[in-house]
């Protein structure tokens, strides 16, 4: 169970490269404090089913996937996001 | 910069960089996404000098352009902080409602025509006036309207014709900030509704849909609506304008006091419904008569956000006509019917809850089959530490304490009214994997739900309080406490270590005291917990803020801000069972006691073991030998004392990852980087072997770590400064700059950061920002660049001859070999008529006259050191020509 969920963190094994030395792959929590800051983006129809939430952390948005646990990172902010 | 962003994939779809202001508070979006608002603060130095609100006008694959911005000035202190459009109108008309603490204020705008424009604060009532207080006149706020297009291409023709209309009519062409005499406009509503409570603040604001009415929610459990009614208007009154109505008081947990219970921190319009979240946790519905319809309790704690399932309604599901949808929402005798689609949820704690149905897609009453499902954890307060298990993906991290509200005492007429402590975090150290720590906290949910069926009715209630209520998270032991992996402190825990086995979790804390912990169930290993301090030092507080391991797994040292280092090894000379003796211990101690103020700035130890390095603030590295301390009494030999530094501080040390060389690398807050050459020889002390300018990116270095790497070309350093950038260093260090690199790693600062021993990861913390980025590195990149860098010009000067001002073309490169020239000449003797044999070298004396012809004046001591040291070690390592030993090439003299 552990070797399939982290197989793909295996650092002898990664031969992957990128143009960037540094990529933010992932983020853990978000700005609690701020009021309004979480929105739904979860969509339940006949032909679409997205499961998905939007929170700032810090000063990247993350589309997160509370199915699958996927993050999408929306970086280019410097500074704390403030609102959407 | 505001950024529109692609919900569904995450693609920016446009910038908008020029902005009236940097310091946004509040966005919104109109519901048919044509119209952007921005409330922004003018800020002089710290003060708040007025506010700007702007509205863009937006659409679909093309450009964001602004209508209009305008700006007010309020009384000092009073801060507007949220802006919300109108759902009913937001069309060429729209209002916006802006609020602030204690006030709100209504904009009605028309784009066609600025005469049309209103902007007001509602009318007091005949209560307030009463009480003494000046009448509402419904004041028109005279605001200063700035009409400011951006984009002069591409627009549309009606667009065209608003903004002609808004230029010609506007009345000023700078923006220009009007003053608003707040005490008389409007009144402060809030404060009378309950004469015994001193303070009340208002909360949210937003429009109803379908309906004139707008209401503010405040933290005293009641709302206060706000709607036109000419029967209430004087002569002089505009009978469009809305004025407080009523106040309907939805919570009051206890009479006469404020309890944290009663906040309404959020409030949403959805349909036809009002919906609160409020300070214990519960979401509530209220139709327009603020009839209560639906609750959902225990959800959260103090609710932050609410947020609804985008797409369709309920009602348009189920394919009802217009008519009966109307009877349907107005008629209350129908509330059986009630029906919302899913939401969800987020609080103080940083949970993101999802509330839901289980079989169906919208919710009703019935209870059973409503499901309250946690699908984020984040952090629940700050940051102060985080650590990587060396075998395992699992991450360590210890948080703050956070407290909400504090006891407030407040005397109003003889009563006191207490305000409680209630939101309250405790700090807490949490282990998870990462990066899917969400599957992981599900994972561990599901096993406590199995071990729940097994349990007595006692224990299921406790398990069940802990994940329906957070209040039980504080009240439990740490014995009793019901997550395994997660443990509270009562001492703030600044540091948090794994032991190189992975077998212990070492936490140091604000109390002096060093917890270590079993990985397995965060449980004590060593009772009573260690501590560095001597019995004899009872007044000398001194809080842990660093532990290290050594790389033979059976050290580790502490030090405290006062100055004390401590030394444990997991053997127990006094154990007095087998179990014991492998238990950690402390076995010497060391503290810099001349000199309070003379704190340890980090420590590090070789890579045989035998030896611990510890940086002061006294710009001086000190050496212990390890290998010779004594347990009779504690004590640690301090082998060398070197002053590194005269003029700036050291930052941070660390031992070089390359194994045939004993070095250390230091850093100090002039951007320089120093390797320390550390002889083997008993008898001999360290010295600067080579210092190199290192990375130059606003700040300087705060910590620099090792990142583990079998490849011996690429071993890397990782570094993070006192500032928001963290990055990396390939090494060897040698000023090149191309072996640097950097970026912004959190929007503040760089709290901690740690690197992984087996992937390819390097985690940050941004500390109060409550966040941990788990960052991916590749070193790649930066050795292309490294080599790239050197592979054309003039070799490896290259890089170097750009820091240089106009770089190799520039005059300062040409002085330089003027210079050397010259010294060679003068090498020779300068006024000699004979032919002079030059080789490429200037004997190392005349190095001091190079430094300053070219502005450079290194101190006495750096001088020598460059003389004794730096040049032989320059030599033998680039050269291998011991020869050279007193001289120096113009390659080193430009390097």
């Amino acid at each position: 169970m552990e070797a399939e969920l982290f197989s793909d963190f295996n650092y002898s094994e990664d031969n992957e490269t990128n143009d960037h030395a540094l990529n933010l792959n992932f983020t853990i929590g978000f700005s609690a404090n701020m009021i309004g800051a979480v929105h739904n983006l979860s969509l339940r129809t006949q032909t679409e089913n997205h499961t998905e939430i939007f929170f700032p952390s810090a000063q990247t948005g993350v589309i997160y996937n509370y199915e699958t646990g996927e993050q999408k990172l929306l970086q280019g902010h410097v500074i704390f996001l403030i609102l959407i | 910069m505001m950024v529109i962003w692609d919900a569904t994939t995450g693609i920016p779809v446009e910038y908008v960089f020029k902005l009236p202001s940097n310091h946004i508070v509040s966005l919104d979006m109109s519901k048919n996404c044509n119209f952007i608002a921005m409330l922004c603060h003018q800020y002089e130095g710290d003060v708040l000098t007025g506010h700007l609100l702007s509205v863009y006008e937006w659409k679909k694959d093309q450009k964001a352009d602004r209508l209009f911005v305008f700006g007010f000035q309020v009384l000092p202190g009073e801060v507007f902080d949220l802006l919300r459009f109108n759902p009913n109108k937001q069309g060429i008309e729209m209002e916006l409602l802006v609020n602030s603490k204690s006030r709100i204020f209504f904009c009605n705008i028309n784009l066609n025509s600025t005469d049309d424009w209103r902007f007001y604060f509602p009318a007091k009532t005949q209560n307030q006036e009463k009480n003494g207080e000046e009448a509402g006149d419904n004041t028109n706020v005279a605001l200063s309207k700035t009409k400011s297009n951006k984009n002069k291409s591409g627009e549309s023709p009606k667009k065209n014709k608003n903004k002609e209309i808004l230029e010609s009519k506007s009345p000023l062409n700078n923006t220009q900030l009007a003053n608003v005499n707040i005490s008389k406009a409007g009144g402060t509503d809030a404060n009378l509704l309950n004469s015994k409570i001193k303070t009340v603040n208002y909360t949210q604001s937003t429009f109803l849909n379908n309906s004139s009415m707008a209401i503010t929610a405040t933290n005293a459990g009641y709302v206060i609506v706000w709607d036109t009614c000419e029967a209430l208007c004087k002569e002089d009154d505009v009978k469009t304008d809305r004025r407080k109505i009523k106040t309907v008081q939805l919570l009051k947990y206890k009479k006469d006091m404020i309890c944290d219970k009663d906040i309404i921190n959020f409030l949403l319009n959805y349909e036809e419904f009002v919906v609160i979240g409020s300070g214990d946790g519960a979401i509530k519905f209220y139709n327009y008569s603020f009839i209560i319809v639906r609750w959902f309790e225990n959800v959260c704690w103090l609710v932050t956000s609410i947020s609804f399932d985008l797409g369709s309604s309920p009602l348009e599901e189920e394919n009802f006509d217009d008519e009966k949808a109307k009877i349907f929402e107005k008629d209350t005798s129908n509330i059986d019917k009630f029906k919302c689609i899913p939401f969800i949820t987020s609080d103080i704690s940083a949970a993101i809850t999802r509330v839901y149905h289980s079989k169906n897609d919208t919710i009703d009453y019935n209870d059973d089959l409503v499901r309250v499902e946690i699908i984020y954890q984040g952090i629940e307060s700050g940051v102060t530490s985080i650590a990587v298990h060396p075998t395992k993906q699992y991450l360590a991290f210890a948080t703050d304490s956070k407290s909400i509200f504090k006891k407030k005492k407040e005397k109003q007429q003889k009563e006191i009214l207490i305000r409680e402590k209630k939101f309250e975090f405790k700090p807490y150290v949490e282990i998870f994997h990462f990066p899917n720590h969400m599957k992981y906290i599900k994972e561990e949910l599901q096993r406590k739900e199995e071990e729940l069926s097994k349990r007595s009715t006692i224990e299921k209630d406790q398990m069940k309080s802990y994940k329906n209520s957070s209040v039980s998270r504080i009240k439990l032991d740490d014995e009793k406490y019901l997550n395994p992996l997660k443990r509270h402190f009562e001492s703030v825990p600044n540091v948090v270590e794994f032991s190189l086995d992975g077998k212990f979790l070492m936490v140091g804390t604000e109390d002096e005291r060093i917890y270590v912990l079993s990985t397995d169930n965060l449980w004590l290993n060593v009772n009573p917990t260690l501590q560095i301090k001597d019995i004899t030092e009872n007044d000398l507080k001194g809080p842990i803020k660093e532990i290290v391991f050594s790389s033979d797994e059976k050290h580790f040292a502490s030090r405290d801000n006062v100055g004390r280092i401590g030394l444990f090894k997991n053997e127990n000379p006094f154990a007095k069972i087998a179990a014991e003796k492998k238990q950690w211990t402390l076995i010497a101690r060391y503290h810099f006691k001349n000199d309070v103020n003379n704190p340890i700035i980090s420590l590090c130890f070789s890579e045989n073991s035998s030896r611990l390095y510890a940086i002061n603030k006294d710009k001086h590295l000190y050496e212990f030998d390890i290998s010779n301390t004594s347990i009779d009494n504690f004590s640690m030999t301090l082998r060398s004392k070197i002053k590194i530094e005269y003029d700036c501080n050291l930052t941070s040390i660390v031992w070089s990852p390359v194994k045939e060389e004993n070095t250390l690398f230091l850093s100090n807050d002039e951007f320089k980087i120093r390797t320390i050459a550390v002889p083997e020889l008993s008898n001999s002390e360290p010295f600067i072997k080579q210092t190199s300018l290192g990375p130059c990116y606003g700040d300087a270095i705060k910590k620099l770590i090792v990142i583990p790497s079998k490849d011996k070309n690429n071993q890397l350093l990782a570094f993070s400064t006192s500032g928001k950038i963290f990055g990396l260093i390939h090494l060897p260090i040698d000023g090149n700059p191309h072996r640097y690199m950097g970026v912004i790693g959190h929007p503040k600062i760089i709290h901690d950061i740690k690197s992984t021993k087996f992937t390819n990861y390097i985690i940050t913390t941004g500390g109060k920002d409550m966040t941990i980025n788990g960052w991916k590195f590749y070193s790649d990149p930066l050795f292309d660049a490294v080599t790239s860098s050197t592979a054309n010009g003039k070799g490896d000067l290259d890089p170097f001859l750009n820091l240089l001002e106009g770089g190799k073309d520039g005059l300062k490169f040409q002085e330089m070999i003027d210079f050397f020239y010259y010294a060679q000449i003068k090498s020779k003797d300068e006024n000699t008529t004979k032919h002079r044999i030059l080789n490429d070298t200037v004997p190392k004396d005349l190095i001091h006259g190079l430094f300053a012809a070219m502005e450079f004046y290194p101190s006495e001591k750096d001088l020598n050191n460059i003389k004794t040291n730096e040049i032989k070690s320059f030599k033998s390592s680039e050269y291998s020509n011991k020869s050279l030993n007193d001289a120096i090439t113009f390659d080193m003299f430009v390097r």
